[in-house]
């Protein structure tokens, strides 16, 4: 039915109802000459009489009675340009009638110019309404008295409702179509908690296909303690001095089910279903589900990342922090061991004490789950301790089980750390060896958090101070001088603070053990030579480390007896290193340089230090491992220096630096690197100190403290045949070294092209090289 | 309305100083006169309300508190059978059960903290309007 026909048929009915009435009121029979039908609303307010109307309780409607003549509406007893009615009274017998069809009593006048009136049915009451795009419908009785209008309106969005009512009945499939598409579960349950048969193909899914009649407080919740949660909350419903949208946020709004292994997270909203009878007390309530498994799950890897990206940082900052944590825990988890097994008064306050800085240490760190079981712990025995909770048998076991579980978190992070940094964290096993880090599982949480500041961060801690490397020198220079009866200075170091790679520089260490014994062994003389030499009788060894432009440089120094060139050579000869006509050739240096041949071992020159047989060829090794030069100056009885150089370069990875001496080099060194800015110049990142031989990766020095892991860039090369002077290149990987100064000092590009154009003039490029 | 003219009795119920002091300046900031009373723990509010029989027309009470908690206080007016004031009930926002307890045991309305000035005020304002209808 339309609204027009609905609203005719009111029309119809009540039209019926009023000439009904006129008779029986007074005596007079009105019979219809003809009915009109108008639409449209006639704005007539003179001899009108108007009552709203309820007709099912959605629907608010507008019903007039519009005498079109005086003669009519004598029969309506209105008076004539009167205003102010108050009453169902005044409005005569007529109206009292009309009021007792329509079933309402009279609440109040809604506007004293016109004789409106506002009904009250027994269901609402309607206020003051006014129709302004109301659907309208009238019609016009014409009788022997005169003309009567009826006017009927109802409000559209009421008439909307209806509309709606009707086809939710006349198309409750489609309605369960829909229900079963979206992506939502709906279910109903009165508030005994009882579900509806009715529930949404998704609702099936989570729930099960037969929910109807079921508790809805276990078919809902997993646990015991949310089932009750939400009774209570159903409970709270019908007394709640609230209503029930204020409300809602108080009932449990998630839940976890399970559906065979699979787990699935759900999220609860709570809306009312309302009585027919009284607007205000709820019914049913109706429950709409969504699963936020994934989200959940999203948002606990992303926090799980979080922390240990934090925790790493945290760690890499305080290291040494980091070590007393872990070793504070473990002496205060045998302090919670002893209150565990002796339960006295104690041991209990120390215990408590203990778990307590476990926990504040743990969330400093951030290690979440450690903080977590110290925290249980920490209530058990607070319990304990001030007397809530009784010693016995139940509170011990609380306890020695708080206890196996911070055992069982704690050795978990200490194993976790040992896995990432090495020995180095395990305070059980403190040693030496604490500068070793396993870098490539640090490498992994890094790139997990992917956190700029955290790698350079590993860069930095990546690098020793050299001095960690040197100290042990000196222990050394002692025994030799003990053992041999020499006098030494305490080996003196200078520059020890500049930073190394320990990864690259460990064998060099190795193998500078041997130059360290060669200076107190060879070089330095006994005290009484030094003494006849009128030299002072404590000799001094010193070690010097500087930094430049290019690397570090090692001074070995020592104030000996110098090289003796024609010993050496003597050596060299008679073990047939060098042929008699070489040595003939050789300078004096050339001579001195001869200690670092292999197979000239100091092993059949020196007695006294017996069972060494090493050589400088094995420091010489080393040296040039690392691209490095060692150098030899010395003179006969002032001392000798030895000066090693090691190139920065090599601190990076080895497959960079193959070949670095090739001659295919192509792009001038010390051009400029540009990263490319929205000004014309670009801001420079660092000049080109050496190119791999394919050409694809261009090692660079950085002039500015920009690190960064992939990014545009600018190389300007000379001689392009064709296209531009410069080539726009991705930087793919940029390795690099930040300094203790904060600059970061090398890195190399792995080159690769922003477009294919510019690919095609850097190959050309590189083919015009190579022909 | 002449209802409202009079002096609103509030007592505030929080371990807390802060909180206490807090909700005392954002009440007392209200266009209406009104008498602020205090209590540390659920007992102290207790003893206030049997000696003040029927004085006291808002209570705000927090629900953790050591000795007796808020719960433990409605519990107790709820025996005795003392009729309780216009309970506005605070907590953290994870305890909901016990929200709904104090909700259960006759309290009006709930405040979540931590809260605004302005909710604090609405909350009291609409106390006071539902004590004036009734």
């Amino acid at each position: 039915m339309s609204n027009k026909e609905h609203s005719e048929k009111v029309v119809e009915q009540f039209g019926e109802q009023f000439l009904e009435n006129v008779e029986a009121l007074t005596g007079i029979s009105l019979e219809v000459k003809e009915v009109r039908l108008e639409h449209g609303r006639p704005y007539r307010f003179n001899n009108q009489m108007s009552v709203f109307i309820d007709l099912n309780g959605s629907v608010m409607g507008f019903l007039s009675i519009i005498c079109k003549e005086d003669s009519a509406a004598s029969l309506l007893e209105i008076p004539q340009d009167e205003v102010g009615l108050e009453t169902r009274e005044e409005y005569g017998p007529f109206m009292s009638e009309l009021l007792n069809v329509v079933g309402g009593s009279l609440l109040e006048i809604v506007n004293e110019e016109y004789p409106l009136v506002t009904l009250t049915s027994p269901r609402t009451s309607f206020g003051s309404l006014d129709f302004p795009q109301s659907q309208s419908c009238s019609k016009i009785f014409t009788t022997d008295h005169g003309e009567f209008e009826l006017y009927f309106a109802t409000d559209s969005m009421s008439l909307k409702v209806v509309e709606l009512l009707e086809k939710v009945k006349s198309q409750k499939e489609a309605i369960q179509l829909i229900l079963d598409t979206i992506p939502s579960a709906l279910l109903t349950f009165d508030l005994n908690c009882t579900l509806g048969e009715q529930c949404s193909r998704r609702g099936e899914y989570f729930f099960g296909d037969d929910v109807g009649g079921k508790d809805a407080s276990e078919v809902l919740f997993n646990t015991e303690r949310d089932s009750d949660d939400f009774k209570a909350f159903m409970n709270l419903i019908p007394n709640s001095p609230l209503p029930f949208e204020e409300i809602t946020p108080l009932a449990p709004s998630r839940s976890t089910i399970y559906k065979g292994k699979e787990r699935l997270e759900l999220q609860y909203a709570y809306s009312a279903i309302y009585s027919d009878e009284e607007r205000t007390i709820v019914d049913r309530v109706m429950l709409i589900a969504d699963d936020i498994t994934d989200k959940i799950r999203l948002q606990e890897e992303a926090r799980e990342r979080e922390e240990r990206a934090e925790f790493v940082h945290k760690v890499l900052k305080n290291r040494d922090g980091y070590i007393d944590f872990l070793s504070e825990a473990l002496s205060c988890l045998k302090v919670i061991k002893k209150a565990s097994e002796s339960f006295d008064a104690e041991s209990v306050p120390a215990a408590f004490r203990a778990s307590h800085t476990i926990k504040g240490n743990s969330s400093l760190f951030g290690i979440t789950d450690l903080r977590d079981v110290a925290n249980d712990l920490e209530n058990v025995l607070t319990d304990i301790r001030d007397g809530r909770m009784q010693i016995d048998e139940v509170s011990i076991q609380k306890v020695i089980k708080g206890y196996h579980a911070l055992e069982v978190v704690l050795n978990k992070h200490i194993s976790e750390s040992e896995n990432v940094f090495g020995d180095i964290f395990d305070p059980r096993k403190l040693s030496d060896e604490r500068y070793t880090i396993h870098e490539s599982e640090l490498k992994k949480l890094i790139t997990l958090s992917d956190n700029p500041t955290l790698l350079s961060e590993l860069e930095r801690i990546r690098l020793k101070r050299i001095y960690i490397y040197l100290a042990p020198f000196s222990d050394m220079v002692r025994n030799i001088s003990l053992k041999l009866g020499k006098n030494i200075a305490p080996l003196k170091i200078e520059g020890e603070d500049s930073l190394i790679d320990p990864k690259r520089w460990k064998s060099f260490f190795a193998s500078f053990v041997h130059l360290i014994r060669n200076c107190a062994d060879h070089g330095i003389e006994f005290p009484d030579e030094r003494l006849e030499a009128k030299k002072p009788e404590t000799a001094i060894i010193s070690i010097k480390v500087e930094e430049c432009s290019t690397g570090v440089i090692i001074y070995v120094k020592d104030d000996g007896r110098g090289i003796d060139c024609d010993v050496i050579a003597k050596l060299a000869l008679s073990k047939k290193i060098v042929t008699q006509e070489e040595l003939t050739a050789m300078s004096p240096k050339e001579k001195q340089l001869l200690i670092f041949k292999p197979g000239f071992s100091t092993k059949d020159e020196i007695s006294s230090l017996s069972g060494r047989g090493v050589g400088m060829d094995a420091v010489l090794h080393e040296v040039k491992a690392l691209d490095g030069e060692i150098d030899i100056e010395s003179v006969l009885g002032q001392g000798t220096t030895f000066i090693i150089k090691i190139p920065y370069l090599n601190e990076l990875d080895d497959d960079v630096l193959e070949d670095s001496g090739d001659k295919r080099m192509f792009l001038r060194m010390n051009s400029p690197l540009y990263l490319p800015t929205s000004g014309d110049d670009g801001v420079v990142l660092g000049h080109i100190v050496n190119v791999s031989p394919d050409g694809f990766r261009i090692v660079f020095k950085s002039s500015s403290d920009i690190a960064f892991d992939e990014s545009d860039i600018i190389v300007y090369i000379e001689g392009l045949r064709q296209g531009p002077e410069y080539i726009h290149m991705r930087a793919k990987k940029m390795n690099s070294i930040l300094l203790d100064n904060g600059i970061l000092e090398c890195g190399y590009i792995i080159v690769s092209f922003r477009s294919s154009a510019d690919q095609i003039c850097y190959e050309d490029y590189l083919r015009q090289l190579h022909t | 309305m002449s209802e409202s003219k009079r002096t609103i009795e509030v007592l505030i119920c929080d371990d807390s100083p802060i909180s206490r002091s807090l909700a005392s300046t954002v009440i007392s900031k209200l266009p209406i006169p009104v008498g602020i009373n205090t209590a540390g723990n659920g007992k102290e509010a207790y003893s206030y309300l049997i000696e003040n029989k029927g004085e006291c027309d808002i209570l705000l009470l927090d629900i953790n508190m050591p000795e007796m908690d808020g719960i433990e206080l409605l519990r107790e007016m709820k025996k005795e059978d003392t009729p309780l004031p216009y309970t506005i009930v605070m907590s953290a926002d994870n305890v909901k059960r016990t929200v709904v307890d104090a909700l259960s045991l006759g309290a009006k309305d709930f405040l979540n903290k931590p809260y605004t000035k302005t909710t604090l005020q609405e909350k009291i304002e609409s106390a006071i309007k539902s004590l004036d209808s009734a």
